[in-house]
């Protein structure tokens, strides 16, 4: 039995361990002491995972989920409900924001060979939010019921009628319909406010206990662990809480100053946050010049694209594009290099890099332009250079020159 | 005078920078003034006026523009409603959409809420001024930013009728009842409350940004200082 005088928290303690969890997880949890800017993405998606629940279940509660009710229950938010118009931008701009921070937190784990052992696992798990993410903005793309909303939804679930035998089984089952309807509206609505965030929820909190299982990586690439105290302390090692926890605060509100520019005074951002053939409402009969996926996928869509119909079968575009996401969750195996961090890295991985990057923001240009013959050319370029920086992994990581990094952390 | 000069100033500049439209025609920018309550209140008179006999904006209550516009609603209810409509109802179109199906060919006039987003206020700018006559179409009216377009031009009366050549020269042809200058006048007003309709809440939402970015600021510099307080002792 507890004794009589204990505290709450001692109460509390008894019954559930969370002095432990929060010895575990923050004020005992050791992080290398020379993070950089890179570092701060993960703690800043966690913010947008929270700025997207709790401005989605505000959402909810104002909007209608049928195709007769969605789009004029979205002005409906935007003129009637009390701040709606502040509700609805911030998950608007959340969307993009969200996808920006995990760009950033992806590509530090590129640029510092996080992916590799032993943190295999927290990459597979950072690449299924990945996919959950786009699934979850997929479906919520469709909600406002508008002209983009439509046809955005109409072209992409056309991409599974391609997979041969079942593909025109699996469309029909997407959409629970011939076409996109009313029933594709409502299971749309299912998934994205009730079965991906409970998967995210899931996914999010299996990265953090395998991250804070095996610790984490730094700009150095060098393992923290082997240089101990007589406390069985890290040598290089800082709390998170509260050295991390300040500096992530103090990051996080930087990062909310820009997220508010963005809210306040241009919510739109010129038509790449919120598209402006979405404020038609969605018609079936009325097929737009141009339908381009919000800028997020567009370096997918762009692979989609590039690839030319062989053989008459239209199948190879999306096999490309999901071959695309499909060989980022096998990074660990495929990277071969003596050493985690670019700093020790030699010129191949570092060109291979550069040239990733560039072809992936070409992508992800030519993805929202219509093709003309010479951008078809450039988005197949990019395409290859994409498969190149993944397939040829394994070999010039191998050939690199690396350097010996150093015992300690910088 | 001085609002004159701003348009003559925007308008030119925004020749030069304009982008081409789909039929070759420059856009400029449309030289609105937000927040400017008396070309608002003008710019609804011309809408409820001249608009709403067959486009609805039903987004928009009677009684959120006297609210947003300093209009007493006794006034917008004598002066602007022509109907037995509550204040807290949506612009309603007098025109019965079936019918308007039938009449202009599948293409029904379209609630006009939010098409000062769709479009954007260079777009209607210029297209509102952009009739020009040719007989061979039903209406009889013919577009250069919207060619084919269905509606005829209903602002005839006070712009005048314009022929357009082969090269796309514009001429008029029948001087209407306002001049040149105060035509564009009036469709800067009524752009500028088409601009206002599509999203009420604008001024709000900028009221809103200044103060939340002013307390972010406030606790950027706050959290600086515990930042570099905490780490003293690492670095």
């Amino acid at each position: 039995m507890p004794e009589q005088k204990a505290s709450f928290g001692d109460w509390l303690d008894y019954r559930i361990p969370w002095r432990k969890a929060v010895r575990k997880h923050l004020s005992e949890y050791y992080a290398p002491k020379n993070f950089n800017f890179w570092y701060i993405f993960g703690a800043l998606s966690i913010l947008m995972f929270v700025i997207q629940i709790v401005s989605g279940i505000f959402l909810t509660m104002s909007y209608n989920p049928s195709a007769e009710g969605a789009f004029a229950s979205v002005e409906y938010i935007m003129r009637d409900v009390h701040y709606g118009w502040l509700i609805r931008y911030v998950h608007s701009t959340g969307a993009s924001f969200f996808f920006i921070v995990v760009y950033m937190h992806m590509f530090r784990a590129l640029l510092y060979g996080s992916y590799r052992a032993p943190r295999e696992l927290i990459w597979i798990l950072g690449m299924l939010i990945f996919v959950c993410m786009m699934a979850e903005a997929f479906f919520g793309y469709l909600l406002p019921w508008g002209q983009t909303s439509y046809w955005g939804a109409q072209v992409i679930v056309n991409l599974f009628s391609a997979v041969p035998v079942v593909g025109e089984w699996l469309s029909e089952t997407i959409r629970g319909d011939y076409a996109i309807s009313g029933a594709t509206l409502n299971r749309f609505f299912a998934l994205h406010v009730a079965a991906i965030p409970l998967i995210l929820v899931i996914l999010v909190f299996l990265h953090i206990v395998a991250l804070h299982e095996v610790g984490s990586n730094n700009p150095d690439g060098i393992d923290i662990k082997k240089n101990k105290d007589s406390n069985g302390n890290p040598l290089d090692g800082i709390p998170f809480h509260p050295y991390y926890s300040v500096k992530d605060l103090f990051y996080a509100t930087g990062f909310l100053i820009l997220f508010c520019l963005v809210v306040f005074f241009a919510p739109e951002m010129g038509g790449y946050f919120l598209e402006y053939p979405n404020y038609e409402p969605a018609n079936a009969l009325k097929t737009p010049d141009h339908i381009a996926p919000v800028w997020y996928f567009t370096p997918f869509y762009a692979i989609l694209r590039a690839v030319p119909p062989w053989f008459g079968i239209k199948l190879w575009g999306v096999i490309a594009m999901g071959l695309s996401i499909v060989l980022l969750f096998a990074m660990p195996w495929l990277d071969r290099g003596l050493v985690r961090s670019i700093r020790y890295r030699g010129w191949w991985y570092k060109s291979a890099l550069i040239f990733f990057v560039i072809s992936f923001f070409g992508l992800g240009v030519l993805g929202v332009l219509p093709p003309t013959t010479g951008r078809t050319i450039f988005a197949q370029l990019f395409t290859v250079i994409y498969f190149l920086f993944l397939l040829g992994m394994p070999f010039y990581t191998r050939w690199d020159k690396t350097t010996t990094p150093p015992e300690r952390v910088h | 005078m001085q609002r004159l000069l701003l348009f003559f100033i925007i308008f030119s500049a925004g020749a030069v920078a304009g982008a081409a439209g789909t039929s070759g025609v420059v856009i400029p920018s449309a030289p609105i003034e937000r927040g400017d309550f008396s070309s608002l209140q003008r710019g609804a008179a011309t809408f409820i006026n001249y608009c709403s006999g067959c486009h609805s904006a039903e987004y928009i209550r009677y009684g959120r523009i006297a609210e947003d516009l300093g209009i007493d609603p006794a006034v917008l209810r004598e002066k602007l409603i022509f109907n037995e409509v509550s204040l807290s109802s949506g612009i309603e179109s007098s025109m019965d959409t079936e019918e308007a199906t039938e009449w202009f060919h599948q293409a029904a006039p379209p609630d006009l809420s939010l098409s000062a987003k769709l479009r954007g206020v260079d777009w209607l700018y210029s297209y509102l001024r952009g009739f020009y006559r040719q007989e061979d179409r039903p209406s009889g009216w013919n577009n250069q930013i919207f060619p084919n377009v269905a509606m005829p031009h209903v602002l005839a009366d006070l712009q005048g009728e314009f022929a357009v050549n082969a090269e796309g020269e514009k001429t008029l042809i029948r001087p209407g009842r306002l001049s040149s200058t105060e035509y564009d006048l009036m469709i800067i007003d009524l752009v500028n409350f088409m601009d206002y309709i599509a999203e009420p809440a604008r001024a709000e939402r900028y009221r809103a940004g200044y103060l939340i970015l002013s307390l972010l600021l406030l606790l950027l510099l706050c959290t600086f200082f515990l930042y570099r307080e905490y780490w003293r002792d690492i670095n």
